[in-house]
């Protein structure tokens, strides 16, 4: 079945006005699956990373929304082990109305903005809770070590 | 609209001298009753006819009802007239990219607007609630009846497109019409996922899943069939397409009635139309769409050499042809039908629980063509679908009352103090040539642990 026409649109949009900091590049050989990389915002603990992402958008996307997993590590009490994503517009609030290009957007404002109230890492965000300080030194180190250019 | 008059002015700061005599013809009504301003404003402007009018209206001196006239002062002949023509084709690409559906970013089809003021395709509306009962754009709660197909168009947005852009709903129709038609005429089947229909019986089906709400919906604004096939449970290998979720045979359902449930579910009864074989299969809007061939019987004639020529060639082996072990294939097809048809008497004579008045009242009482008997058996006899499963691929009716028949031995041979039923007949078909309806032996085990659970009691 040739694809959509709104994925088809919303990757040439995403080629052809690309959000800051943020890429999406779709395989060839499966137009519904997207590389993903989001810089870290700047001033948060994961400035000067690069998030490794995989999106995948199902057979009925948009009228449900993208399955969307971290790749590379990161120390984020919204964010657990296996990378999955504790966001509500990617759940429960999802919208046939948002996009590729929304989602990762609120996925950025994510690492500038984690809520430890609402986890999906519980050990994380205890750490966030009890001693913010040393939760985003252990975050700032994960990005060092595991999201930029030197990590291995 | 705002895009319009970003346009506009746009194109006023490039508008060059091209002056027009513009005036206002007032309606009659402003004629009467009102002496002291019986006529229209006059001016001249710049930009041609299109953009002089905006300015004007834009200057309070163009009433709604009025009529304008137009009268180029321009020396130079027509220019304005490829001012007007850039204009209006500006205008329309605005206006196409604003009518864009923000559900399929497509160009708005028979728009419709909410409650809450969005307005969508009215296809897309039916889809969004099919997953979920708010507006996409603002979440506010919607009171559209499922399908919403009751729902009046927004007429001034269809009015408006079909106006200005009126190739371009064309073509976007077509593309939907192309795109989502799957008329089983042209070999495009949807299919259901669940279970084993046969031709010439009913299926009832509790349509809750979403992109089945969606398929179903299709189907009734079509020819009102879709393809049922069952699961393939156990992963078996399905031809040339390999490993696949469904079997590959299945059976077209033309849909009877349909009750749709006020939350967007409902219930439909059909019936089987013909039985198919997918030689190739997509994905559609999550759902399969297989591209299938259709399986007949052979003629007449054929079946009747068949017929003949098993007969002919098993008899000389079959020992005695009054013994209840007899060869299927040494029995005519009337014979065959007759043992499944004595059965059912004796069944019922049981009151047998897989005959009881609720199972015949949905399917009937025992058809005595032989052709469609077996399909009828199949529904009612609590036996593996595995077994079943046998029936799609035949092509004579011959083949399917020999299954059928030997349906009958095995329950006998159960009910006879659980002797191995397929020592008989079973072991004999394997002579055959054309063999490859063998049962393998985890079916027979299926076999014996279904059909206990059915009714025990009424197989003696």
């Amino acid at each position: 079945m040739a694809l959509p026409k709104r994925i088809i649109k919303e990757t040439e949009r995403l080629v052809a006005e690309p959000v800051p900091g943020i890429s999406a590049v779709p395989h060839e050989d499966n137009l519904r699956y997207f590389d993903v990389r989001i810089h870290g915002p700047a001033s948060s603990p994961y400035e000067g990373g690069i998030f490794k992402l995989e999106l995948f958008l199902p057979e009925d996307y948009p009228m449900t929304p993208p399955k969307i997993r971290f790749l590379t590590k990161i120390y984020h009490p919204n964010i657990d082990k296996l990378g999955r994503i504790c966001l509500d517009v990617l759940k429960s609030n999802w919208s046939p109305a948002l996009q590729i290009r929304t989602i990762l957007l609120s996925i950025q404002a994510l690492l500038g903005a984690p809520n430890p109230d609402d986890p999906l890492a519980n050990d994380v965000a205890q750490h966030w809770k009890e001693n913010v300080t040393a939760a985003i030194e252990t975050a700032k180190e994960w990005t060092h070590k595991y999201a930029t250019d030197t990590a291995t | 609209m705002d895009r319009i008059s970003i346009e506009i002015v746009r194109r006023r700061t490039t508008a060059g001298d091209t002056p027009t005599q513009l005036d206002e013809e007032l309606h009659w009504r402003h004629m009467i009753g009102n002496l002291g301003n019986k006529l229209g404003h006059s001016r001249v402007l710049y930009g041609g006819f299109l953009l002089s009018a905006y300015t004007m209206a834009e200057l309070g001196e163009l009433r709604y009802d009025s009529e304008l006239s137009f009268k180029s002062l321009s020396t130079s002949g027509d220019h304005f007239e490829v001012q007007d023509r850039t204009l209006l084709a500006r205008i329309k690409e605005t206006i196409q990219n604003e009518m864009e559906c923000q559900v399929c970013w497509g160009l708005m089809l028979d728009p419709l607007t909410t409650t809450c003021g969005h307005s969508f395709c009215r296809r897309c509306v039916a889809r969004l609630l099919d997953h979920a009962n708010s507006c996409p754009l603002c979440r506010k709660q919607l009171s559209i009846r499922p399908g919403a197909t009751e729902e009046p168009s927004n007429q001034r947005l269809r009015a408006l497109l079909e106006s200005l852009i009126p190739d371009a709903v064309l073509a976007r129709a077509e593309v939907v019409e192309i795109e989502e038609s799957t008329t089983s005429d042209r070999g495009r089947v949807p299919l259901f996922v669940c279970g084993l229909s046969y031709p010439e019986t009913p299926t009832f089906l509790h349509v809750f899943e979403p992109r089945y709400r969606l398929m179903i919906r299709r189907a009734m604004s079509g020819d009102r069939k879709f393809g049922m096939v069952a699961y393939n449970g156990r992963g078996e290998v399905q031809g040339d397409l390999g490993i696949t979720q469904f079997m590959q045979c299945g059976t077209l359902l033309h849909i009877e009635s349909m009750q749709l449930l006020p939350d967007g579910r409902s219930v439909i009864q059909t019936k089987g139309v013909s039985r198919f074989r997918i030689l190739d299969h997509e994905m559609l809007d999550a759902y399969y769409v297989g591209k299938t061939e259709r399986i007949d019987d052979i003629p007449i004639a054929a079946e009747e050499a068949l017929e003949a020529a098993e007969i002919s060639r098993f008899t000389t082996q079959a020992s005695d042809p009054g013994s209840p072990n007899r060869l299927l294939s040494a029995m005519s097809t009337a014979e065959l039908m007759q043992l499944c048809a004595d059965f059912i008497e004796r069944m019922k004579g049981a009151s047998a629980s897989w005959l009881a008045s609720n199972f015949l009242q949905a399917y009937g009482d025992m058809p005595n063509d032989p052709a469609v008997f077996p399909y009828w058996f199949a529904s009612v006899l609590p036996i593996s679908e595995a077994e079943k499963y046998r029936l799609l691929p035949t092509t004579s009716v011959r083949e399917r009352l020999k299954i059928t028949a030997g349906w009958v031995r095995k329950v006998q041979g159960m009910s006879l103090g659980g002797m191995a039923p397929s020592a008989n007949d079973d072991d004999s078909d394997h002579n055959e040539e054309n063999d490859s309806q063998e049962m393998p032996d985890v079916t027979e085990s299926t076999d014996r642990a279904n059909l206990p659970t059915n009714g025990p009691s009424a197989l003696t």
